[in-house]
C-alpha cells in the first residue's frame, strides 16, 4: 500500500516537473512580417452597344428588318462589343437562341454575312465573312445558302464530348490563340456584323410574318474546354 | 505517520522544483549580472521593408497568369545562428481570393548551381493557419537567407475570383537552435 502511494507521488511530481519544464525549455525564436502585400484578380467584363456610343450589359433590336422588306432585299447592322475588364479575351463565342418563329419565316431569311471587325473601331475594315465556314456544317437542305433557321439550329445539333454545346467560335478557325493580338483585348472593342437577306423564293404567305431571335455573345480569356 | 512523511517529501520536492523553474524562466535581467556571461541577442530582420506584391506594379492575377516572383531576405542581426521554421499569412479584404492563388516559397542556395530548397508549395489560404517549414541552412550572425516567393493563379480558377482584392501580411519566423 505504502509503495503504491510512493509511486503515485513520484509520478505526480514527475508530471508536474515535465509540465513546468515544457514552458521553460522553449526555443529562441524571432518573427518579422512583410506587410501590405496586395493581390488583385483581374476582370473580364463584356458590354454591348448598337451605336458604339452607349454601352450596356445587353441591347435590343440590333437587327430590325426595314419596313417593306421584300424578297431579294438585304439589311446590315453591327453589334459592338467592348471589353471593359482588365483581362484580354482571346476568343469570342456566339449563340443564336430563343428563335420565335411560328410561321417558318426564318427558313427564308438568308444569312449572307457574319464578320468581325479588324481592327477594332467604330468604322472597322471588316474581315473574313464566316458564312462560308458555316455552310458546310449548317446547310441542312443543301441549297448552298445559310438560312437563319439553319444557323439557329446549329447550336442544338453540334455536340462536344457527348453533350450539346450552343457556343460557336466567331473568329477564323485555326487562329493561334497564344499569339497577340487577342480577339478582344482589355479596353478594346469588336464589331460583329450580320447581313440578312429575304430569299428570292420567299412565298406570298410569308407576307407580314414576323420572327425574333436572340444573339448571345461570350468573351472568354481562353478557349473553353470542349470547344474548337 | 508514514503518509504525512510522504506528503511532506512530495511537497518539499515540488517547492524546490518550482523555485528552480521559476528562476530559470526569468528574462535575462539576472544573466546580465553574471560576470562571465553576455546577453545573447536573437533577432532577424526582413528586407526589403516594403510590400512585395502590388497590382499597380505587377498587374492583376487571372487564370493561367504568369507566376509573379519576389525575393525577400531574412537577415541575421543577432548573435547566434537561426533557421527558418514557420510561415504565416494574415489576410484582409476579399479573403476568398486566397483560395484561388498558389504560392511557392523557395530558400535560395548561396553557392553556384545549388538547387533552391522548397519550403512551401500550396494555396495561399493554407498559410492562414501557419505552416511549419524546415529551413535548409543555418544562417550565421551577419548573414542572410534569400526567400523567393512566387504567386500565381492556376488556370483551373474560375469567374468567382474576378475583381477580388486582398491584402496579406506575410510573417516569417526563425528559431534557435539552428540544428535540424
Amino acid at each position: 500500500m505504502n509503495k503504491k502511494i510512493i509511486f503515485a507521488s513520484i509520478f505526480v511530481i514527475g508530471m508536474l516537473a515535465l509540465a513546468m519544464g515544457y514552458g521553460t525549455y522553449a526555443y529562441f525564436s524571432s518573427t518579422r512580417t512583410s506587410t501590405g502585400n496586395i493581390f488583385t484578380a483581374g476582370t473580364l467584363n463584356l458590354q454591348l452597344s448598337n451605336d458604339y456610343a452607349n454601352w450596356y450589359d445587353g441591347v435590343t433590336a440590333t437587327w430590325t428588318s426595314p419596313s417593306g422588306w421584300a424578297p431579294n432585299a438585304s439589311f446590315t447592322n453591327t453589334l459592338y462589343l467592348k471589353n471593359v475588364g482588365s483581362v484580354d479575351a482571346q476568343v469570342v463565342y456566339q449563340d443564336l437562341t430563343n428563335l420565335n418563329d411560328l410561321d417558318g419565316l426564318s427558313n427564308y431569311i438568308q444569312v449572307t454575312e457574319i464578320s468581325d471587325s479588324i481592327p477594332w473601331g467604330v468604322d472597322p475594315a471588316y474581315g473574313t465573312n464566316y458564312v462560308v465556314n458555316f455552310i458546310p456544317r449548317c446547310d441542312l437542305n443543301g441549297d448552298g445558302k445559310l438560312s437563319l433557321a439553319e444557323l439557329a439550329s446549329w447550336g442544338d445539333r453540334k455536340t462536344t464530348s457527348g453533350s450539346p454545346h450552343p457556343w460557336d467560335i466567331t473568329t477564323s478557325a485555326g487562329e493561334t490563340l497564344t499569339s497577340p493580338p487577342p480577339t478582344l483585348p482589355a479596353g478594346g472593342t469588336l464589331g460583329l456584323r450580320f447581313t440578312f437577306k429575304l430569299m428570292e423564293e420567299t412565298p406570298n404567305e410569308m407576307q407580314g410574318k414576323t420572327c425574333t431571335i436572340d444573339l448571345k455573345v461570350m468573351a472568354s480569356q481562353n478557349v473553353l474546354a470542349g470547344l474548337p | 505517520m508514514k503518509h504525512k512523511q510522504i506528503v511532506t517529501s512530495a511537497l518539499t520536492i515540488m517547492l524546490v522544483l518550482s523555485l528552480v523553474m521559476f528562476m530559470a524562466n526569468q528574462p535575462s535581467a539576472s544573466a546580465c549580472t553574471i560576470p562571465f556571461g553576455k546577453r545573447i541577442r536573437f533577432d532577424m530582420e526582413l528586407s526589403p521593408n516594403v510590400p512585395l506584391f502590388r497590382p499597380d506594379v505587377n498587374g492583376c492575377f487571372y487564370p493561367g497568369s504568369p507566376k509573379i516572383t519576389k525575393k525577400l531576405q531574412a537577415v541575421n542581426v543577432g548573435d547566434i545562428p537561426f533557421r527558418i521554421c514557420w510561415f504565416e499569412v494574415t489576410f484582409h479584404g476579399d479573403t476568398y481570393l486566397a483560395t484561388g492563388l498558389q504560392m511557392e516559397i523557395l530558400e535560395l542556395g548561396k553557392g553556384k548551381g545549388e538547387k533552391p530548397h522548397v519550403l512551401y508549395n500550396g494555396t495561399l489560404s493554407s498559410l492562414s493557419k501557419g505552416v511549419e517549414v524546415s529551413g535548409k541552412s543555418a544562417i550565421p550572425q551577419g548573414k542572410s537567407v534569400t526567400l523567393q516567393i512566387g504567386v500565381w493563379m492556376p488556370n483551373t480558377s474560375g469567374n468567382e475570383y474576378q475583381g477580388l482584392t486582398l491584402t496579406a501580411d506575410f510573417a516569417v519566423t526563425v528559431h534557435f537552435p539552428p540544428v535540424k
